[in-house]
Formats: structure tokens, C-alpha cells, sequence
């Protein structure tokens, strides 16, 4: 009797949402209020992010380092690969991406291409990073 | 308090503490290899689902804080070793150091249930590992993946802890 019941998918369906309620009936108030105050103080930081990149949005500098020291600092508009050792990035047709990481975990390498200020590919275990930056050259474009 | 609980903290019983103590590490392990075999959003690293979390929040449920502790870095140490490297394991010991002691806090304040302490964990975990790799890489630009990996943080968090829910409510009886 037992066992031809609890193979009743209806009935599966039924102790699964019971188990499922019993859950939410142990989350307390408390619990809500910090996930939801730390989702809204994410959600205006990533805003407030956002509007700050847009400010500067014409991609027109790439600068390159490793340990925290620049190895280049060029325009996006100039072609050319740079090596740092670990890492080789390429910069071509105003696209930047990374040719090529001796890392373990080649996520830099699977980022892709980047095009936009503010975007940037970052090598965690060779501690390179490659950013667009929309610096003084964008200003002055539209100053001028 | 449970008497299950008492007798498993007795001093006198130290070699069935480090059978348990040696299981979890080991199921820990188990789930950090895994979470590295999934990824969620492969374009911010760091994002992960948190597997090995249950574990340590159950051990820090059900046993004292201190093996709880010791689980956990035994787990990073030793998966640090075999799967990732050194850097990796640098900073993702920070990580859950960062989670543990948020965590710890608040399991002992009791104000939040399971669920709260683990969603506040997996946020601290990621922020963590965020600072360590903004100390490692020297730009303070990284700040900027701080809002995504604390969200992914509460997200993974919620759902490992409720797992860990339904864990406690099944153990107790089962004298852990
Ligand atoms: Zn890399």
C-alpha cells in the first residue's frame, strides 16, 4: 500500500512542496530584511557604477599592468600586440582581448573582446590587468 | 541541547571527532572540485556556487566553531594544493576566513536562521576573495565587481543554506 502510493507522482509532487514549505517556514524576518538590504545596497552601487563609466564612455586608452605598475599606457586606435611576459594582449580595430595567458585557468583568455571604457580583463594568477579607459583624450575631442 | 550534541563534544570520545572531522573535510573537498567544474557566469571570475559551504556551516551547526574552522581550512589547503595552485588557494582562504568569521558572528548572535547566516556568508566570501585579489593584482578598479559578486554571494547563499536546512533537520535524530 505504501509503496504503490509513493510512487505516485501526484503525491511525489505534493511532499516535495510540503518539504519545500517547511523551509520557508523556518526563514525568519530577520533573514529577509538582510538579504533584500544587501541586494538593494548591490543594485544602487552597480547604478551609481553604471552612470560613472557612462560619463567617460568613448573608449580611447588601454593601459596594461602587472603587479600594479604600467607596462603601457597607448591608444585603443593603436594596432599592436603587446607581451608581458605571461600574458600577450592584442589591440586591434579598437577591440582589445588576450591573445594568450600561461595561467591555469585561462579565464582571462575566455573573456573575449573588450571595446567599451571601463571594461577590463584581468589575469588573477599572473596579476596582469588590461583596462579601456575614456581618459583627457575623449574630454578633449568633445572640447574641441 | 541535544544529548547527541554533549556526547559528541566529550573530550573522551576524540577519535570518532577526528573520523567526523576527517569525513567532512573530505566531503568539502569533494564539493569545492565540483563547484570548480561549474561554472555560472564565466566571465566574472569568482562567481561560484558555494557547495562546499554546507558543509562547513552543518560542522559549524552541529559541531564546536573550532572544527568548523579547522575543516575549512584543511578543505582550502588541501584542494589549494591539488586542483588550483598556490595563488588560488591564497585567496580563497581569505575568502572563506572572511565568510567563517561572518558567519560565526552571526550564527551567534542569533538573530538569523540557517538561511541568513549562510546567505551573509556566501556575500562575505566573495567580498573576500574580491579584497584579497585587489590587494594581490595592486588596482583598486576591481572594486567595480564588488555589487555582482556580493548578489551572486546572497543568491548561492540562500540556496546552500537552505540545503543545509533540510541537513540539520535530517541529522539531528540521526546523532551526527
Ligand atoms: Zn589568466
Amino acid at each position: 500500500m505504501h509503496l504503490k502510493t509513493s510512487g505516485d507522482p501526484v503525491l511525489i509532487l505534493f511532499f516535495l512542496i510540503k518539504a519545500v514549505m517547511n523551509i520557508f517556514h523556518e526563514i525568519r524576518k530577520s533573514d529577509i530584511i538582510l538579504a533584500s538590504a544587501l541586494i538593494l545596497g548591490c543594485i544602487i552601487s552597480l547604478a551609481y557604477f553604471s552612470v560613472s563609466s557612462r560619463e567617460l564612455s568613448p573608449a580611447s586608452t588601454v593601459v596594461i599592468t602587472k603587479d600594479g605598475k604600467i607596462l603601457e599606457n597607448c591608444s585603443i586606435h593603436d594596432d599592436k600586440t603587446v607581451d608581458t611576459g605571461s600574458n600577450t594582449i592584442v589591440i586591434k580595430g579598437g577591440e582589445v582581448y588576450m591573445e594568450h595567458a600561461d595561467c591555469k585557468n585561462q579565464i582571462c583568455v575566455r573573456e573575449g573582446k573588450i571595446s567599451h571604457a571601463g571594461q577590463s580583463i584581468v589575469c588573477m594568477p599572473n596579476r596582469v590587468v588590461v583596462e579601456i579607459k575614456g581618459g583627457d583624450e575623449a574630454y578633449d575631442a568633445i572640447t574641441r | 541541547m541535544m544529548p547527541s550534541q554533549d556526547e559528541f563534544k566529550n573530550p573522551g570520545r576524540s577519535s570518532g571527532r577526528v573520523a567526523v572531522c576527517a569525513l567532512l573535510t573530505t566531503l568539502a573537498m569533494l564539493l569545492s572540485y565540483i563547484d570548480s567544474l561549474i561554472p555560472i557566469l564565466p566571465q566574472i571570475p569568482g562567481i561560484k556556487l558555494g557547495l562546499a559551504n554546507i558543509v562547513i556551516l552543518t560542522a559549524l551547526y552541529m559541531l564546536k566553531g573550532r572544527y568548523a574552522l579547522l575543516i575549512n581550512i584543511l578543505r582550502i589547503v588541501l584542494t589549494g594544493l591539488l586542483f588550483s595552485g598556490a595563488v588560488y588557494m591564497l585567496y580563497s582562504l581569505f575568502g572563506a576566513l572572511f565568510s567563517f568569521l561572518v558567519m560565526y558572528i552571526l550564527k551567534k548572535s542569533g538573530l538569523f536562521s540557517v538561511v541568513g547566516v549562510s546567505l551573509a556568508g556566501g556575500a562575505a566570501h566573495n567580498a573576500g576573495q574580491l579584497f584579497a585579489a585587489i590587494l594581490l593584482v595592486s588596482n583598486v578598479n576591481l572594486i567595480r565587481y564588488l555589487p555582482v559578486l556580493v548578489i551572486s554571494g546572497v543568491i548561492t547563499g540562500i540556496l546552500t543554506g537552505m540545503i543545509c536546512l533540510i541537513l540539520l533537520k535530517r541529522l539531528k535524530p540521526a546523532c551526527l
